[in-house]
């Protein structure tokens, strides 16, 4: 008898032990979709909001993603205005234009200075830090554009219709933002912040964003005369 | 006795311009920096709102023109500075600039120098040094 009692709570215990372990792997495997619907007050700013969720330290660890990006530079723009890339990501910096550029950065996430030459290929930037980077053109003084460097994954500009959504999100807990360049203008690095706790499937979330759209940074950019650029760039 | 000092009057005559022109430059003739950079300022000012020319000139960083090219002036007319810049042909490549926008830009220099009291031998002296730069700037 005792040898049978032993057995069974034996089987019990690797019973219970299968089970939980199951539903530890259901809950690994569940990947939540977080939607997020953007509003503001001037809806020119939607646009060129992006969200991202930054998992909380100890919390999850986000999946390796080899990412590249283009910010080109056409008719006297950069293209696209606003960027998000993953820490890590080397950016190109190509020029449809036919006339040359000089891009710069001098944001604390990442110093540069880049002579683009029509029809002359220049090096990818290495963004290796997370931050905001303001990207001028020293000849073109009214270009201005922006990346921002995340550490995470799980990242997304907002489409026009002011809602995106970030995938495949592992139960725990993160921090979702809201970045525009506009929310702080002298900065450019402030973004709307929420708590985040993931562990059903689907999520539904809204942020509301108060910010100066680019069009209004560049003007008044170039009201103030003051430039980008330091002294002594040619 | 003056019929000696009558050829030292001529040696002195024959030599002055002589040590006057290697001791002034064009850039001092032209009245230094502050003279060039007013120069440059006002032929920046100029083609970049003046209907044959201002084409170039679009959403660009005028006062970073005018502070490269008050130095590259400078540097050519054997004035105190180096030119650190791109080439000419650098400079201009790619906005297809043609005869007619390039002797409009240099008849408003043209213009700028005798606005600025530049007398008729260092406006031709200058003029001269930007010719042969012609060949990079004009693209078609």
């Amino acid at each position: 008898m005792r040898g049978s009692r032993f057995v069974c709570v034996n089987l019990a215990q690797r019973f219970f032990a299968w089970v939980s372990f199951s539903l530890l792997l259901t809950v690994q495997a569940s990947a939540a979709d977080v939607t997020v619907t953007v509003g503001s007050d001037d809806p020119t700013v939607i646009g060129d909001v992006i969200v991202y969720a930054v998992p909380k330290p100890g919390s999850v660890a986000g999946a390796a993603k080899s990412t590249k990006a283009i910010v080109d530079q056409r008719d006297k723009e950069f293209v696209p205005l606003v960027s998000v890339v993953r820490v890590g990501t080397s950016v190109e910096f190509p020029n449809s234009d036919n006339i040359r550029h000089q891009v710069y950065s001098f944001s604390p996430a990442k110093v540069f200075n880049l002579k683009l030459y029509s029809g002359r290929p220049s090096s990818p930037v290495t963004f290796d830090r997370p931050g905001v980077v303001t990207l001028g053109c020293n000849i073109h003084d009214q270009m201005i554009a922006w990346v921002l460097i995340v550490d995470s994954p799980w990242y997304a500009k907002v489409g026009t219709n002011g809602s995106v959504t970030l995938k495949d999100l592992p139960a725990g807990d993160f921090t979702l933002h809201a970045w525009h360049p506009g929310i702080n203008p002298a900065t450019h690095m402030d973004a709307v912040q929420e708590p985040l706790h993931i562990e059903s499937a689907t999520v539904s979330k809204s942020l509301r964003v108060k910010a100066i759209s680019i069009a209004k940074i560049r003007q008044e950019m170039l009201a103030s005369g003051e430039h980008l650029a330091p002294r002594g760039v040619k | 006795m003056p019929h000696k000092s009558f050829l030292w009057g001529i040696l002195a005559c024959l030599l002055l311009p002589v040590i006057a022109g290697a001791e002034d430059t064009l850039y001092a003739r032209f009245g230094g920096g502050e003279r060039v950079q007013a120069i440059v300022n006002l032929y920046v000012d100029k083609v970049s709102v003046d209907p044959r020319t201002k084409r170039s000139f679009e959403k660009s960083d005028l006062k970073r023109i005018k502070r490269v090219l008050a130095e590259h002036l400078c540097a050519l007319m054997n004035g105190p500075c180096t030119y650190e810049g791109d080439s000419m042909r650098d400079v201009h490549s790619g906005h297809r600039i043609d005869d007619s926008e390039f002797l409009s830009g240099v008849a408003m220099m043209r213009e700028v120098l005798i606005e600025q009291g530049i007398g008729i031998e260092e406006r031709n002296e200058f003029l001269a040094l930007l010719a042969p730069m012609k060949r990079d700037v004009v693209d078609r």
